[in-house]
């Protein structure tokens, strides 16, 4: 309990040191974000810059206790917020399947390989989920639009179950890769350690070894590696959400910095944090149920 | 593992709230891909293309555009005084999607309201021709120039007299605004739940970055001919390509570098002259580059041939002027591709096979296409004049910043005329525009498009091609070629006039019968 | 030596050598021929045999992908070796200690993590030019942050481990127990993490390039980019420059497990 509430304090203590950072990191970047092709005139500029200016004071006030970051600077008809939780769900379902994917795919293919270490089996299937990290999904995307997009007749959109099918794939390659190979790392690096060999010599039976001693400790990479991947593929990626047209968030990362679009890339940026956060808690408590060991440290 | 359980109940749940009927899917919808989500559908703040397309579904002004021409349309029609200062337009009747009337007194409120400068209306300079508008632009309390004596009659008064006022006035800057919905909820009124339309269409739902739904107002004489307009956000070209071949696209206005050929193979396809320029701007306060020759040099040895050839490949013209072809302005075509005359030009200002010039970059914004251009350009430059010459790509912004501060040597730009008139594309380089970015600062030029205000008809083309005959020569820009409106549209769609500026008077698209 | 150690080292050697001398041998290096443009591959022209074909603008693509290799593997062997030095110190100190210092030394990581990383690049361009220092930076300063993570985790659960408590108890020093005994264990994820990271950083590269970061400089992620531009028109414009990543990546990993397999102490088996 005492752990819980000391590990809340230090993640509002972080978030707090994020949101100051980040304004200020936002105030140095250079350009405007009134600038355009065609220039508005000084005054405008001058009226724009005014009306607009943030202070970090007021700027924290609002967004703290009211949760409130004032309407988008490049889509001015819009309130970030009502942007931010159009855009949330939308990323947090796309990116919950693309997770399930890369689990339901990594963790066999990373145990599979393992227990054939060193042999065809093994090459093979990290062969496959290869893929995953090399090609990158500007390429592998529209090869998936067109050979299966045009087949089930949904190529891009939101609308529809068939809709979900291509971006989810999509977005779960590279993790399905992280997953397959660092279990399967950790898995081996387990395997020669000294109770797998006790184990082994009191004639249990390999996958026996591999799932029930084997497995929760190699595991405990793939749960820290997976909470910042995780937070990523929750919060959208912006190639698979430009190329599928999918209306979620990770757009609005790279568009609000390029458009210099201050309260909405504020507003993105603290979901994101709190995702975070949160997903870095929750691995470390699933590290510290997963290795008993660690609960004997004084 | 606990997770994939939870996740796949979550997942499930969204599956089900999904499978909500669909317009995209509906025959009679027609479909357009907009290349970007609109940054608002305030008429004021309207900032580019994928907006006016929408816009113009959903709001009118006193004119419209007809192809390349100007059609009366709010304004049933209007007099002119002798000195050309006065202009009364008498107003039909139209009403708001609420069935108030639009008023003229409206008209007046929604000027004085794009005009202020903290509201940072990109347009707002179009209305620099009506009297008080410069003023108003700079402190935001010089009443503009329009009055309205009763409810349907305007009276326009300008600072000088402007022939293609009517044309300037199909801008949806220039569009009413419902006055009692703005004050009442502020930068939201453009919300589905608060807006008010004046065009032929009303705004059913506004999805942001999934879709917008346009749907034809009952309410109204001439009905559009087509019921629902669907706009989808579609930014990536290869997308919008596909979903067109998938039927989730009836119309698209971005076509894949990669696919125009069979794009151009397939019934539906469209290739027009737009009314725009890509070029590249000289920063002539920059050593060496504020010699005249060396900018001549660089001018005459852009490949520009060769760019439209095998670069852009659409069918595009090489640019020897700035302003497109119009209506019957003249055209100059003074620039000329010489390599032997660079050569000269160049060794004339001392830079003989370009020895001792100066290693420079060419400036150009985050894009494939410029990307490409730009490498060419060095090459040849490099080949033909012996420069050495790099590149520099930025992203949006800061090559803006860049620009604006004079902080390049050589940069790629653009520019689309606002309106169909050669001034559109002169006014930028005057020596006050914010848009000029060259640095270059011409007292003749500025002069001459002074006079051009004064005369009328072909005398006034005349003056504007001199002026633009002295930009050229003094060579602060590149021209390189004509921009086209690649699109493909559904052959289904039919009734289409086509518009240089790519825009398009909904009303007129229907289905064909089959 | 066994094939599994030398025929990726042999690769990764090939692939340098290309990279430092291809551009003096191969035809053409780096010139335009605007006729010959989107030539597919071993098509002959006046300037010699083009083994991988040419891009949009008739460039050889061969002599591209030899000229891109010097900067990407470069950035990607620096960024990725600093990565996890200081990851892995980082990581190591933060789970050794424990406690107070370990809380902060993860939440520090958590912040870094969290800013935003677009504006971060952004600024960083303006703070220290558009150069390759900027670039190596603006690579670096990420990847290390979720190898300290893993190799905390590591260190915190093998630390009260037997082998650790005997050489605690025999009074060795903190700094040698962690390099010698609990390090070791964890090579098989460093190396993982390492070798794929290498890709990502390549790849990132063209992302970064499209910021504004090495505009001039071509790159093998610039050239996977650039040729997906023109996929379905010259299919090999992405696939050549994909094949040697896909290499240069399956090389990386079997040398990473040869060395893991070397490097611990506790590796009985062969695997």
């Amino acid at each position: 309990m005492r752990h819980l509430i000391s590990r809340l304090l230090q993640g509002m203590a972080t978030f707090l040191c994020v949101l100051i950072a980040s304004f200020h990191l936002m105030k140095v970047a250079p350009g405007s974000p009134w600038s355009a092709e065609r220039a508005l005139s000084p005054e405008a500029m001058q009226a724009l810059e005014s009306k607009h200016a943030m202070h970090l004071g007021p700027f924290l006030e609002r967004v703290l206790l009211h949760a409130d970051f004032g309407p988008s600077w490049k889509h001015p008809d819009q309130s970030v917020r009502d942007i931010l939780f159009q855009a949330l769900p939308v990323s947090l379902e796309l990116g919950a399947w693309a997770l399930a994917l890369a689990l339901l795919v990594g963790i066999p293919a990373g145990l599979f390989a393992a227990a054939h270490a060193g042999r065809w089996g093994d090459r093979l299937s990290m062969g496959i989920v290869l893929v995953g990290v090399v090609v990158p999904s500007f390429v592998i995307a529209p090869l998936l639009q067109e050979w299966i997009g045009l087949r089930i007749g949904v190529v891009a959109g939101w609308e529809g179950p068939w809709s979900r099918v291509l971006p989810v794939f999509c977005a779960s390659l590279a993790t399905t890769t992280w997953v397959a190979r660092m279990l399967r790392a950790g898995l081996l690096d387990v395997l020669s350690e000294e109770h797998i060999r006790t184990a082994r010599a009191k004639g249990l039976s390999e996958s026996v070894i591999l799932l029930r001693h084997a497995l929760p400790a190699a595991l405990v990479p793939v749960v820290q590696m997976l909470a910042p991947a995780a937070a990523g593929l929750l919060t959208g990626t912006l190639v698979i959400e430009q190329v599928f047209q999918v209306p979620g968030l990770g757009r609005h990362f790279v568009q609000s910095a390029l458009q210099r679009d201050f309260p909405l890339a504020l507003g993105t940026l603290c979901l994101y944090c709190l995702l975070l956060l949160l997903l870095n808690a929750l691995a470390d408590m699933a590290t510290w149920l997963l290795d008993v060991r660690t609960r004997s440290r004084p | 593992m606990r997770i994939p359980g939870r996740v796949l109940g979550i997942g499930l749940l969204a599956l089900l709230g999904a499978c909500t009927p669909d317009p995209s899917r509906s025959a009679t919808v027609l479909k357009i891909a907009n290349p970007a989500e609109p940054a608002s559908l305030d008429p004021a703040l309207v900032a580019g293309v994928p907006e006016v397309r929408v816009v113009s579904a959903l709001f009118e002004g006193l004119t419209s555009l007809s192809g390349d021409s100007v059609v009366p349309c709010h304004a049933r029609g209007w007099d002119i005084s002798p000195d050309g200062l006065i202009w009364t337009f008498h107003l039909a009747l139209h009403r708001w999607s609420d069935g108030t009337q639009v008023t003229a007194s409206e008209y007046v409120w929604a000027w004085n309201r794009a005009t202020v400068p903290a509201l940072g209306a990109a347009y707002a300079d179009l209305f620099d021709c009506m009297l008080g508008a410069k003023e108003r632009r700079k402190d935001g309390i010089t009443p503009l120039g329009a009055r309205a004596p009763d409810d349907s009659t305007l009276v326009v008064t300008l600072a000088h007299p402007v022939p293609f006022l009517p044309l300037l006035l199909a801008q949806p800057v220039t569009f009413p605004v419902p006055r009692r919905a703005v004050e009442r909820f502020g930068s939201r009124w453009t919300r589905p739940e608060h807006i008010l339309t004046n065009g032929p269409y009303r705004l059913a739902w506004w999805k942001p970055w999934r879709s917008i739904l346009a749907v034809a107002r009952q309410d109204r004489g001439e009905k559009a001919g087509i019921d629902s307009l669907l706009f989808l956000p579609v930014e990536d070209a290869l997308t919008a390509w596909q979903m067109s071949r998938a039927g989730q696209v009836d119309w698209l206005f971005q076509l894949p570098l990669s696919r125009l050929k069979p794009a151009q193979a397939r019934p539906g396809f469209h290739s027009t002259p737009q009314f725009g320029t890509y070029f590249f701007r000289i920063n002539v306060t920059r050593k060496p580059f504020d010699d005249v020759r060396v900018r001549q040099a660089l001018q005459a040895a852009m490949p520009r041939e060769d760019l439209v050839r095998y670069v852009t490949s659409a069918g595009e013209l090489p640019a020897r002027r700035l302003v497109p072809a119009i209506g019957t302005y003249p055209r100059s075509d003074s620039v000329r591709t010489d390599f032997v005359t660079a050569r000269r030009l160049l060794r004339e200002a001392g830079f003989p096979g370009g020895q001792g010039f100066p290693r420079f970059e060419i400036l150009f914004n985050s894009l494939d296409l410029h990307r490409r251009i730009a490498e060419v350009v060095a090459r040849t430059w490099h080949d033909s004049l012996g420069l050495d010459v790099g590149l520099l790509n930025y992203e949006w912004k800061s090559y803006l910043e860049a620009m604006k501060g004079l902080d390049y040597a050589v940069a790629r730009g653009a520019w689309v005329g606002d309106y169909l008139d050669p001034q559109t594309f002169l006014d930028v380089f005057r020596s006050t525009s914010g848009n000029n970015r060259t640095g270059w600062k011409n007292a003749g030029f500025d002069s001459l498009l002074d006079l051009s205000v004064k005369s009328q008809g072909q005398e006034r083309l005349e003056i504007l091609k001199q002026a633009e005959g002295r930009l050229l020569e003094d060579a602060a820009l590149i021209p390189v070629y004509f921009y086209r409106n690649l699109e493909w549209r559904n052959p289904r769609i039919e009734g289409i006039v086509e518009n240089p500026m790519g825009l398009y008077d909904w009303t007129r698209a229907r289905w064909r019968q089959p | 030596m066994k094939p599994r150690t030398w025929l990726p080292a042999g690769l990764l050697c090939a692939m340098v050598v290309l990279c430092l001398v291809g551009p003096v041998f191969l035809p053409a290096f780096g010139e335009q021929d605007l006729a010959n443009q989107f030539l597919p591959p071993l098509s002959r022209t006046g300037s010699g045999l083009h083994w991988l074909g040419t891009d949009a603008l008739g460039r050889d693509l061969l002599s591209r992908m030899a000229q891109g290799g010097r900067l990407s593997l470069a950035v990607a062997l620096v960024a990725s070796l600093v990565a996890v030095v200081v990851g892995t110190l980082y990581g190591a100190v933060s789970g050794w200690f424990g406690g107070r210092l370990d809380a902060f030394l993860m939440r520090v990581v958590e912040i870094l993590q969290s800013l935003p990383y677009m504006f971060l690049v952004i600024v960083l361009m303006a703070l220290l030019g558009r150069n390759l220092i900027a670039l190596f930076a603006a690579l670096g300063l990420v990847q290390w942050l979720s190898i300290a993570r893993v190799v905390r985790a590591q260190v915190l659960s093998l630390r009260s481990r037997d082998f650790v408590t005997a050489s605690r108890s025999l009074g060795q020093e903190p700094w040698r127990i962690v390099l010698v005994h609990v390090l070791p264990s964890c090579l098989g994820v460093i190396s993982v993490q390492a070798t794929l990271a290498i890709p990502q950083i390549i790849l990132q590269e063209a992302f970064l390039s499209f910021l504004g970061l090495n505009a001039s400089e071509v790159s093998w992620g610039l050239l996977v980019a650039e040729g997906a531009q023109s996929m379905d028109l010259a299919p090999w414009l992405v696939a050549a420059p994909g094949v040697l990543l896909a290499l240069t990546l399956g090389s990386l990993q079997f040398l990473g497990e040869a060395w893991r397999i070397r490097m611990d102490p506790r590796s009985g088996r062969d695997q």
